[in-house]
């Protein structure tokens, strides 16, 4: 099949077609992260300003929809990480060198080891979870956060983040099992899985 | 630098095995890696407990992106854009266009 991009009017370059057009899928998806109507509509206003500013820079090889799409997803997390519920502890840096420490004895044994989590319902729509979620995610440093939302929202590979970041695969892992210990111990904090 | 992979199959502390864990999610483990974590994790209840739930919250992000991805395509569905944030952001747009838009680059 031929791809007709031009004449397509969902694809339209015109910025106030993309309300009528887009509007209620990006809002949509917004509300199912945010589940609140101020915040996803913040998110799908300032996905198309940010498409406006940068409309000389839309490639014609992908569709207005999965472009306004791949910005919908970083104004989610920009709006994800203002929540300010927890916070974080102000020496807990990206670079920390003694990140693990704070996890484990000098022998290399847990300091507080995981605990079973009970009927664990990790869903959108299980509000408490993802509420706690929210929260949990706020408090990752700024690299630690862009390298896990990559993976987790975008669906990256290590590849694809390092080329993203100018990161090697160490650092990569590294922040990603990082991003992954503080937000299981975070959840576990405020507790979740505990009956 | 420091490659903190090197030592990985002596015997390893539970602070090892977390981020051998982690790293599984990420790229595939050798053999003797595989090995190594697989015999801690026989005795470890608490590393096994950690690997359960880095990989709950994993599921939980990988249904996330199916289940939000195929939001993208239901048209007609609730939630809708309310009709007067349908309108704030349209004007919000037009503002945008006429202060800064492309029609303002020469």
């Amino acid at each position: 099949m031929k791809e007709v991009v031009e004449s397509d009017s969902r694809n339209t370059t015109d910025p106030v077609k993309w309300v009528e057009e887009h509007g209620d899928a990006l809002y949509r998806f917004a509300y199912s992260f945010l589940k609140d109507k101020e915040r996803s509509e913040d998110a799908v206003q300032e996905t198309f300003l940010a498409a406006i500013r940068a409309n000389d820079r839309f490639s014609e090889r992908s569709s207005v929809k999965s472009w306004l799409f791949g910005i919908l997803k970083h104004k989610i997390v920009d709006i994800i990480r203002q929540d300010a519920r927890y916070v974080r502890p102000a020496d807990w840096a990206d670079d920390d060198p003694h990140f693990e420490d704070r996890f484990f004895n000098a022998n290399g044994r847990w300091q507080t080891p995981p605990r079973t989590w009970e009927h664990p319902e990790l869903t959108l729509e299980n509000r408490q979870f993802w509420r706690e979620m929210e929260g949990c995610l706020a408090l990752l440093p700024p690299k630690t956060a862009r390298i896990f939302f990559l993976k987790e929202m975008d669906g990256m590979s290590t590849e694809e983040i390092c080329q993203e970041t100018g990161s090697t695969t160490t650092t990569v892992w590294k922040a990603l099992s990082r991003a992954r210990m503080s937000l299981r111990a975070c959840l576990e904090r405020h507790g979740f899985g505990q009956e | 630098m420091t490659d903190n992979r090197k030592e990985r199959t002596s015997p390893m502390s539970c602070r090892d095995i977390s981020a051998l864990v982690s790293e599984s999610l990420d790229r595939p483990l050798s053999l003797s890696e595989r090995l190594v974590l697989r015999t801690h994790l026989l005795f470890c209840r608490a590393c096994n407990e950690y690997s359960r739930q880095i990989r709950l919250i994993e599921d939980f992000f990988r249904r996330t992106r199916t289940e939000t991805d195929s939001l993208k395509e239901r048209d007609h569905e609730e939630p809708v854009l309310p009709e007067e944030s349908r309108r704030r952001i349209t004007r919000r747009i037009e503002d945008e266009i006429r202060d800064h838009g492309p029609e303002s680059h020469p």
